[in-house]
């Protein structure tokens, strides 16, 4: 692992900080849109849509985790293949598709 | 260093985008607190295939955008020398001096 300044982690953080936050903007549109029925006779939220909302958070969470370590190990497994064409032609476009 | 910064910085926004177009794509059920295995092989799917597509776009934007350049390099090589004019038709709106 290569070693961070102190500038370099103060901004890593902050970059987490912005992504944990448009997360949560993600999150809340998403669940709202899965969980919340649009019927508004009464403004309390029925029993049926809270436990929605609670799992809707629980799963949301889980395919956020999950994707990233996908994501993680695709990113790793195409280094090598990514490397070695730039070192041929640094020009091509990055990426490979077939 | 900016330009790995902001190369992570789409890395983490497209991250982000993928959870959320994948949750609303593939997870269907809140009868349970866990997410199903289909659910799960779905979002599994789904991020490949999100990923291949932003590859492809990338693969045909880079590949229009360098036509593009090559074109108006032509363009401005012709307009200095007219004799490299041969089969380029150049709206030619320069006014007689």
């Amino acid at each position: 692992m290569a070693e961070l300044s102190s500038n370099q982690l103060q901004a890593a953080g902050e970059l987490e900080i912005e992504m944990m936050q448009d997360l949560y903007k993600r999150m809340t549109t998403a669940c709202h849109k899965k969980c919340v029925i649009p019927r508004y006779k009464e403004s309390e939220l029925s029993k049926g849509e809270s436990v929605c909302i609670d799992r809707c958070v629980a799963k949301y969470m889980e395919v956020h985790d999950r994707i990233g370590k996908q994501l993680t190990s695709m990113t790793l497994q195409q280094q090598p293949t990514l490397q070695a064409q730039q070192a041929n032609d640094p020009s091509r476009v990055v990426g490979s598709y077939q | 260093m900016a330009a790995e910064e902001h190369i992570f910085r789409e890395f983490l926004e497209t991250y982000n985008r993928i959870v959320e177009e994948c949750f609303n794509r593939c997870v269907y059920t809140f009868n349970y607190r866990y997410l199903l295995d289909n659910e799960v092989d779905c979002a599994s799917r789904c991020t490949s295939r999100y990923v291949n597509y932003n590859q492809r776009l990338a693969m045909n934007f880079a590949k229009i955008q360098s036509k593009k350049m090559i074109d108006a390099q032509e363009q401005a090589e012709a307009q200095q020398d007219p004799s490299l004019m041969v089969n380029t038709q150049i709206a030619d709106t320069s006014k007689p001096s």
